[in-house]
């Protein structure tokens, strides 16, 4: 293996570890503009500047203030995602002489939720911290930040402009607790020189589909295997979010605390049983937990012609593609089972303000949140990753039309989460240990079905009570 | 005088190892709040707990059978690899060199290369059992391969360290008695198993013991490779307090864990130099 394909599988490695953790993202494989809908979950929080909350952000110090104000940012952005930052947070400080950012780096997700929550008891904390979405119930009962409501009300903000539900998904209790930042959903990577070849002329679009488009690879002795499944919770959400069916209970945990996962229901028996027998009949392989990025090599080696992944890694997955020219790279909307009649859930990760802040640090700290969030911030940052670009007038910067025209691909994610109908299931669901759950409850029971061949029922039945017993002891301790 | 002399050191070592472990002991006493703001005393129970889990009992022979698999082997590759640079040749140095090399890669590093090596569709490994046209091996993907994976790659890691601790064993052994020896028309067989061996056992029971430590001890290439997976085969026991403490935000348990994992090694360091020790020559 030449040694620059070498290190550039390594740096997908890397990436690869960051994102397949944290994926969610929305869906809808058809193109529309609004997402219909108002649920009471899943609405967007207005600006109320009378609220009691104004007071905890008072936006306006900021320019009383003499020197520009210095605060840092804890963040998990590696390769060309780190790069696509620091190139953003430059640019900020350069722009404006009231806020000085300073990014430092904190290693993955898990790694920074470890760090932050140690260090509230008793260490440096930052002033902002990017966390991915399963962190958001820690996040409202760490009592440690300040509601970014309250930077809202302050300020008067308006989200006319975003993506409702990238709003929504961190609005609980009608309150937003962190603004949206960087955004992904799962979309179906292939490579449509084997799906050609095998005579699948269009991606799937139905996990129906996509058992077909697997069979004829197969058949064709074209690659072992038609798909590689990563052993990773989130798919299994997003499928309850594309049906528009809540994963938790209390509705999806935004209305009152969760207490259970609805796994036992007929879409979860017949996610199970599809995952299972895909395997079991040799239509599809089980790579490991994707923080190896070996699914995505096993596209690019020709070991498998489909496989689902995060939209964030689009940007390095093309790069990566460069070196292996008879593969093909296509994306399309997440296969979905039966009728969509939520969307693919807002997955990645969202910017948080750290409660231990002076005035001034919160007011500035919501002023460069804010300017992430404007248009052209979200097209220059869509266009150097993957991650959608959360406003919705964002797309026709030519920064973003250029790139869709020229590279299509990039489209499939914003598609797909605008598409999205607005639901209680769409909204995703809020636990208290949310990754204990995915890893020590959904994780090993895709492993005990494919690797020691369990029967999905089984699997589930057991997921469900392991699942059930970490959401149990987590709200017990939290007293 | 003498407490004066020491208290620099009693001072580094009360604030940074007695304070943190009495601390741990004390934390494994109370079940806490995912913050760790609250705290409810339950007394011995929380041990009494982690001493009955299934899970725990896993990790612990999991761990074993860790040990196991990377002590034996490693102490001999480095006895082996230590005997064999101890030759008067020329350029030896160079091999010396080599031997001794993984004592500069990090753990990071290494395991990063294994993950390159091992990987089932691009991995130097996997190719050469392609070439013969096996079947691709998931060597850190399926329950009965991540283990061993995982102990070639701690093997490999510890290789540079046991190589040069047994190497300076080797240095402190006479050249008169190999001479004396030789002339007696002793073996190389035998000039290793009646002198090499007897006169480094000391070093290799050191060896032994540190190796058996940093065996209960191993995180970084298991946090790596393969996060504790699949279904638990690598769920080592340092990992699993990790988990518990950062990843299940349940640092009563981890403490509980961390314990208990002392008592364990605490007993097997004594055993170890109480049984073994009676079988190696202090010359």
């Amino acid at each position: 293996m030449p040694r620059s394909i070498l290190i550039r599988l390594l740096a997908l490695v890397a990436t690869s570890a960051l994102v397949a953790s944290a994926c969610g993202g929305d869906d809808g494989p058809d193109e529309s503009g609004d997402p219909a809908g108002t649920a009471e979950v899943g609405d967007v929080p207005e600006a109320d500047p009378e609220s009691d909350l104004a007071a905890g952000c008072p936006v306006d110090v900021l320019d009383d203030a003499d020197a520009p104000v210095p605060i840092t940012m804890w963040h998990s952005m590696t390769v060309e995602l780190n790069d696509a930052l620091v190139a953003l947070v430059n640019r900020y400080n350069s722009e404006q002489d009231q806020v000085d950012v300073e990014l430092q780096f904190q290693g993955g997700y898990t790694e920074s939720l470890d760090k932050y929550l140690t260090a509230l008891r008793g260490g440096t904390r930052p002033t902002i911290v990017q966390l991915e979405e399963t962190a958001l119930q820690i996040g409202i009962d760490s009592e440690s930040f300040v509601p970014m409501q309250a930077c809202v009300d302050a300020s008067g903000y308006s989200f006319d402009d975003h993506i409702d539900r990238t709003v929504a998904a961190y609005t609980v209790d009608g309150r937003l607790h962190a603004m949206p930042f960087n955004t992904s959903n799962p979309i179906l990577y292939a490579n449509m020189n084997m799906l050609r070849a095998a005579g699948v002329e269009e991606l799937p679009t139905t996990v129906a589909e996509v058992r077909e488009a697997a069979q004829a690879v197969v058949d064709s002795g074209l690659a072992p295997a038609g798909v590689t499944f990563t052993t990773s919770g989130w798919i299994l959400e997003q499928w309850y979010g594309l049906a528009g069916e809540p994963f938790v209970d209390g509705d999806n945990g935004r209305g009152e605390r969760a207490t259970e996962v609805l796994l036992d229901t007929d879409l979860g028996h017949e996610i199970f049983e599809w995952l299972g027998t895909m395997v079991s009949d040799g239509l599809a392989t089980n790579v490991g937990n994707g923080e190896n990025a070996e699914h995505l090599i096993a596209l690019a080696t020709g070991q498998a012609a489909m496989t689902l992944h995060t939209s964030a890694a689009l940007r390095s997955v093309k790069i990566a593609a460069v070196d292996f020219p008879d593969v093909e790279v296509a994306v399309g909307p997440m296969p979905s089972f039966g009728d969509i009649e939520g969307g693919t859930l807002v997955g990645g990760a969202a910017l948080w303000i750290d409660g231990d802040t002076s005035d001034e640090e919160r007011a500035a700290s919501w002023d460069f949140i804010a300017w992430l969030n404007e248009p052209e911030q979200q097209a220059e940052w869509h266009a150097a990753t993957g991650y959608i670009p959360i406003r919705r007038s964002a797309i026709v910067l030519p920064e973003v039309a250029d790139l869709w025209a020229a590279e299509p691909e990039f489209r499939v994610a914003y598609d797909q989460l605008v598409a999205g109908e607005e639901n209680i299931g769409s909204a995703g669901p809020v636990i208290g240990n949310h990754a204990q759950v995915r890893l020590d409850a959904i994780v090993p029971a895709f492993e005990r079905m494919w690797i020691q061949g369990q029967a999905p029922d089984e699997a589930l039945a057991e997921a469900k009570a392991d699942a059930d017993q970490i959401i149990a002891d987590y709200t017990d301790r939290l007293g | 005088m003498a407490l004066m002399l020491l208290l620099p050191s009693l001072v580094v070592f009360g604030l940074f190892v007695y304070y943190p472990f009495g601390r741990t002991i004390w934390l494994g006493l109370f079940r806490t709040s995912p913050f760790g703001n609250r705290t409810t005393y339950v007394g011995f129970e929380q041990y009494a707990d982690v001493l009955a889990s299934s899970d725990f009992h896993h990790s612990l022979w999991v761990t074993l059978v860790f040990t196991v698999m990377t002590v034996p082997v490693g102490l001999a590759l480095g006895l082996g690899l230590a005997v064999l640079a101890h030759q008067r040749l020329s350029g030896v140095g160079i091999y010396r060199t080599i031997f001794s090399s993984t004592v500069a890669t990090s753990v990071a590093v290494a395991s990063l290369m294994f993950i390159a090596l091992l990987s089932p569709s691009v991995g130097l490994i996997n190719q050469i059992i392609k070439g013969f046209d096996g079947d691709p091996i998931y060597f850190l993907q399926r329950p009965g391969w991540a283990l061993i994976a995982v102990a070639a790659v701690t093997v490999w890691q510890n290789l540079g360290v046991t190589f040069i601790v047994i190497s300076a064993g080797l240095q402190s052994v006479p050249d008169d008695l190999y001479e004396s020896a030789r002339l007696d028309g002793a073996s190389a067989w035998m000039r290793f198993v009646d002198i090499t061996l007897p006169l480094v056992s000391p070093t290799l029971l050191f060896g032994f013991v540190v190796l058996t430590i940093t065996s209960f001890q191993t995180f970084g290439q298991i946090d790596l490779l393969t996060g504790g997976g699949p279904l638990d085969a690598t769920n080592l026991i340092v990992f699993s307090i990790y988990t518990e403490a950062f990843r299940n935000f349940n640092p009563g348990v981890a403490a509980a864990q961390a314990v208990v994992l002392f008592l364990i090694v605490l007993a097997l360091t004594v055993v170890q130099l109480k049984l073994v020790e009676r079988r190696v020559f202090y010359g």
